[in-house]
């Protein structure tokens, strides 16, 4: 581990100054971690990120341009039915159990959000969803089935990622990360209702 | 960018992280000392794995500063903490840049799994979920 900063003779300080400042022209990387930048992701130069293709979205975002690959569309298309499938599985939850219905509207919108961007990346029609497996009955029963399915997603669109390319794979890599979030948000809240 | 651009970008996040987090580590105690210490390994897998894939590459890897200006002041555990979700939140976007510039599959394979790690340990550290982990 290294040494606390603050116990850096001041000369190292300075150095330390001036090497991020090197640094941030030589290597994005390091810059973007511990340069100070701001970690707001609506200003300007947060965060990484290329600044080739893809057009702004409504949410100020580079999207990927809707596809005309037929393998692309498919790949994009199965993941918008899967993630439907997913939200209409949360709503039922909610509803079920309405206990829930708090903890679960979080990965609800998430969901909403990597629908909205999948079906405008594959410019195909929204998937039809099919009819929905029963819910396990009880609540903390539900809550681990629901957790289960968004790793299992995140596993299936991590996959699907890896044979894409360009800005089409960092989409599904993205809302496979966000499924991992949401299975692991889901699994710690589950142990929270056990105690 | 190109994918040695976005690696070496990456390889430079992982030296950084690797500071933070050890910075981090210093003001920790118990679990959470054990596992900043685990994710310190993890870096320090991540690094030589970069490493290797540039060197493969034909490319001098980056290499890491002497020291790093922190983005905030880490004096308590919850600033350690503070720092560590920080540093994986942005290193989730050096990841996410690595899948989009990705050449290769094994390399886009390394992104994929890397950038779901950096948003796992996000929850594990007490971070939220977010739609887009990685995203600009």
């Amino acid at each position: 581990m290294p040494n606390d900063p603050q116990l850096l003779p001041r000369r190292t300080a300075v150095v330390a100054r001036r090497t991020t400042l090197r640094a941030a022209a030589l290597a994005a990387g390091t810059a973007i971690l511990l340069a100070g930048c701001s970690d707001d992701p609506g200003e300007p130069g947060a965060g990484g990120g290329t600044q080739s293709g893809g057009t702004k979205g409504p949410d100020g975002k580079k999207q990927p341009e809707p596809s005309t690959d037929p393998a692309v569309v498919a790949a994009l298309s199965t993941a918008a039915g899967q993630v439907a499938q997913a939200a209409q599985r949360l709503s039922a939850a909610s509803k079920a159990y309405p206990a829930l219905a708090a903890q679960l509207a979080i990965a609800a919108k998430y969901h909403a959000q990597h629908l909205a961007k999948l079906n405008e990346a594959s410019g195909a029609d929204p998937a039809a969803v099919d009819k929905l497996p029963p819910l396990p009955t009880g609540a903390a029963a539900a809550l681990a089935d629901l957790a289960s399915r968004e790793q299992k997603l995140s596993v299936a669109h991590a996959t699907s990622a890896a044979k894409l390319s360009g800005p089409h794979a960092r989409l599904l890599a993205m809302v496979a990360a966000s499924e991992t979030q949401l299975a692991a948000s889901l699994t710690v809240k589950k142990k929270q209702a056990a105690r | 960018m190109t994918q040695v651009q976005a690696l070496q970008s990456a390889l430079a996040g992982e030296h950084a992280a690797l500071y933070g987090v050890g910075v981090a580590g210093g003001k920790l105690s118990g679990a959470k000392f054990q596992a900043a210490s685990e994710l310190d390994e993890r870096h320090r897998r991540q690094r030589d794995k970069l490493t290797d894939l540039l060197i493969a590459a034909g490319e001098t890897p980056a290499a890491a500063e002497p020291a790093y200006d922190l983005p905030l002041a880490v004096t308590t555990p919850a600033t350690a903490t503070a720092l560590i979700l920080l540093i994986e939140r942005r290193l989730a976007a050096v990841y996410a840049d690595l899948v989009e510039n990705a050449e290769q599959d094994a390399v886009r394979a390394l992104a994929i799994q890397n950038l779901l790690a950096a948003s796992a340990t996000q929850i594990s550290w007490g971070g939220a979920p977010v739609a887009f982990p990685g995203a600009v």
